[in-house]
């Protein structure tokens, strides 16, 4: 690791901490509870834009697990920003505030035939409803995926266009906000895009992200049951003395450590070729399967205690479980795979 | 005719389990598919809060007598119909079914010991409180602090760290400690508590007592705030110098860990129909899901990997409810008909038993012990032995299959699945536990190895 990266990583945990940290269980209660305060401005002054311009996604990728490791609500929270900051950039877009990005809708995308919108351009103006839009609730513009003319577009849309509607509890990545969109007039958006590519371009960020966080979180979860399994006792032994647990852990251990492994590599290739979009979706797919069975055994360690909330074991599960459909789960991810090597 | 009975001919002209799969499903329909979801939400801010007007419902359908013998005036069911009511019922909510089946495993905890005065003072009451549309709950209190899965083996329990012990006094026991997440424990109108005499001799002292709520010296503490299952209090029970008559000693002093291997065997069937109840569940919610689910070019049910997901869902599904089946069915057969045998069979015996002078005749220590003598003699060791290692079979089954198949279900929903609007994700939450409680997982199948499969 190199100095500049080491400090970012440094600096991150140390935001983490002291901004993120205090406040983990309150923003896992969302929407029940309301954010007690926009995380957003708060990744803002950790210097989002300077990471952006970089372009380096390892780096990115290694911000994200670092956040991840205290909270993937928060891990997803700050990739979705970057996802939003990149796709301005992408588009040339000079907008200040949280963009959030539209792709989901009433029905199925079919991704495994990469993505088909129902949203249309219609006389240079669009409208109709997203569904499942991250950041909504904070969004100052939104990135919308849809049709123009046969061929996918983004059409940017201020804020004071769109009805974001009641927010959506998660299983999971609580904090990180959520809620179905409107754009109920026909509307002209500030800016159309030809988005053919940057549509795989994005799905191949989103996957990137969501692998890093669910990889940290699975692996924090590891490491929790595995100190948890050194205290207990169980029969006049610790419980780390039996083999179902020593299984459990030296295995998930080394699955997660390839996932990582795998994750790093495949962002690494993605700093240098935009299209390699392939490796991405291989990287998520093993994710995806990996850190849910990880954080499944993890809270079998723990036994009941896992299974309350004040461990925050469980919360890994669910953090897990969120990560691995997002953007979609492994199913709709393996075909879109198949997809990809077909047509790229 | 019911699709799971009629899929079992085997189960025979079961009109009880008629009665139960029919109510349950009246029951879920009317009170629980209306209720869960917002009371899922309350209970992550309150988690204290019981939802006891859905749970005297149960009294109209007679759910809160369903195991307790005909001579009590109860539906005299077993471990079969109390699993085919509990898959019913967490068809809909795991969470708001499981205050039912916490109630059959305290209950089954007075009922395999054959103590009549525990029948009678105790048991008999669940039954008049049902007619008084008053539930009488019962619980059973095993879990310690620091000894889950130790207080559910017997090799393990010798080396446990208990924290709970039972003091001999004059004409009772003194208990002192605490356990933890007793499911209904905070609720329950009697908890069958089991605990040491000796905690240096757990396995030889290990007792059961019935501690009526309000007792002195007991409270209920601490309500944990759960991943799921949340309906289902799991409280923190407390024992501060709390006396406990001796006659509310269950069977005979030392007969614990026979009782917990009994419990277990009844109950580990029941909480394997838990698990397919949930997974029925999220396996109804992913089907109405892809059959209503538009795409650009049809339906998502029309998709095969769709279609092949839901088929093996279905499948995991039946192999969980044959497994089930097949240890309640077992321990009907072969242990708790030979307990019952033993007992008054007819409503006129039972009109005798529920004299208060009998009932008084049968508090006495020495009867009580050649009663527990003559229930034991009854049991066949192979018979529980292969018991204890078919529900354990049934419990770790079924839950892997519930895990597995709730995320399958998210699966077919895709992003959509971890919304909870969509309802799926509850299912999976729910599941977890299920590999948790009843002894982990990996417990089960020790046990399943030292009964079974070790020659």
């Amino acid at each position: 690791m190199n100095g500049e990266k080491k400090l970012i990583i440094d600096m991150t945990e140390k935001f983490t901490k002291k901004e993120l940290l205090p406040y983990i269980s309150q923003f896992d209660m969302y929407p029940l509870i309301p954010h007690r305060f926009d995380p957003g401005e708060k990744f803002f002054e950790l210097g989002i834009n300077e990471i952006v311009k970089t372009e380096d996604f390892r780096t990115i990728v290694e911000v994200v697990m670092k956040i991840s490791e205290f909270c993937a609500g928060f891990g997803a929270f700050f990739a979705y920003i970057i996802a939003g900051e990149i796709l301005k950039m992408k588009c040339e877009m000079e907008f200040d505030g949280i963009a959030s990005i539209g792709i989901f809708e009433d029905e199925d995308l079919e991704i495994e035939r990469g993505g088909r919108f129902g949203m249309k351009i219609e006389d240079g103006k669009i409208k109709g409803t997203k569904k499942s839009v991250f950041l909504s609730p904070l969004a100052k513009i939104f990135a919308i995926f849809c049709e123009d003319s046969g061929k996918k577009a983004i059409a940017w849309i201020k804020r004071d266009e769109v009805e974001v509607k009641e927010s959506i509890g998660l299983i999971g990545i609580r904090a990180c906000p959520c809620a179905d969109i409107l754009i109920k007039n026909s509307v002209k958006p500030l800016k159309i895009v030809p988005a053919d590519e940057l549509f795989h371009y994005t799905i191949s960020l989103i996957c990137l992200f969501s692998s890093a966080c669910a990889c940290s979180t699975a692996l924090s979860a590891i490491e929790k049951a595995s100190s948890y399994a050194r205290e207990r006792y169980q029969g006049g032994n610790l419980i780390i003395e039996y083999d179902a647990i020593k299984l459990m852990i030296s295995q998930n251990r080394g699955l997660l450590e390839t996932c990582v492994g795998s994750v790093l590599k495949s962002a690494e290739k993605f700093s240098q070729d935009r299209k390699s979009w392939i490796d991405v979706i291989d990287s998520k797919i093993l994710a995806s399967e990996i850190t849910v069975n990880a954080c499944l055994d993890a809270i079998q360690i723990f036994g009941g205690y896992g299974y309350m909330r004040d461990y925050e074991v469980e919360k890994r599960f669910r953090d897990a479980v969120a990560l691995s459909h997002l953007p979609f789960d492994t199913s709709r991810a393996s075909l879109y795979l198949h997809f990809l090597h077909e047509h790229f | 005719m019911n699709e799971i009975l009629r899929e079992h001919p085997y189960l025979g002209r079961d009109e009880l389990a008629l009665y139960v799969l029919e109510a349950g499903r009246k029951f879920k329909e009317k009170y629980i598919i209306p209720n869960a979801h917002e009371l899922d939400k309350k209970l992550l801010l309150q988690p204290q809060y019981h939802p006891d007007e859905i749970v005297r419902k149960g009294c109209e359908f007679r759910f809160f007598s369903l195991p307790i013998p005909k001579f009590i005036g109860g539906l005299g069911g077993g471990p079969l119909h109390v699993s085919l009511l509990m898959e019913e019922l967490c068809s809909g909510c795991a969470g708001i079914a499981n205050i039912f089946g916490a109630h059959y495993l305290g209950l089954a905890g007075a009922l395999v010991s054959g103590d009549l005065y525990i029948y009678g003072n105790f048991v008999s009451e669940v039954v008049k409180g049902e007619r008084e549309n008053k539930p009488v709950i019962f619980s059973a209190a095993i879990t310690e602090p620091t000894a889950g899965t130790d207080v559910e083996e017997r090799e393990l329990l010798q080396r446990a760290k208990l924290v709970l012990s039972a003091k001999r006094v004059e004409n009772g026991y003194l208990l002192n400690g605490r356990k933890v997440f007793i499911s209904n424990g905070s609720i329950a109108d009697y908890n069958i508590v089991v605990c040491a005499i000796d905690k240096s001799r757990p396995l030889e002292t290990f007792s059961g007592f019935v501690v009526p709520k309000g007792t002195k010296g007991f409270s209920a503490g601490r309500i944990e705030l759960k991943m799921g299952q949340r309906a289902c209090h799991a409280a923190e029970l407390v024992f501060e110098d709390c006396f406990i008559p001796e006659e509310n000693r269950v069977g005979t002093e030392g007969d614990g860990m026979l009782a917990v291997e009994l419990v277990l065997s009844a109950s580990r069937g029941p909480v394997g129909a838990i698990a397919t109840g949930i997974a029925r569940g999220a396996y109804e919610k992913a089907l109405e899901f892809a059959t209503n689910k538009k795409t650009k070019s049809g339906r998502l049910i029309d998709k095969q990997w769709v279609q092949l997901t839901l088929a093996d869902m279905d499948a995991m599904i039946r192999m969980a409810r044959n497994a089930y089946i097949q240890a309640s069915i077992f321990f009907d057969r072969f242990i708790l008909n030979k307990i019952m045998r033993g007992l008054p069979q007819s409503r006129i015996l039972g009109g005798i038993f529920k004299s208060k002078s009998f009932i008084n005749l049968t508090k006495r220590d020495s009867l009580k012990r050649i009663w527990a003598e003559f229930i034991k003699r009854r049991i066949d060791g192979r018979n529980l032995y292969t018991s204890f290692g078919l529900s354990s079979f049934a419990k770790f089954s079924c839950s892997d299959i519930a895990v597995k198949v709730c995320l399958m279900a998210m699966r077919i929903l895709g992003a959509e699945g971890i919304e909870e609007r969509n309802f799926v994700e509850k299912y999976m939450r729910d599941a977890k536990l299920t590999q948790i409680y009843e002894g982990t997982n990996q417990l089960n199948r020790w046990t399943l190895f030292k009964t079974l499969v070790k020659k």
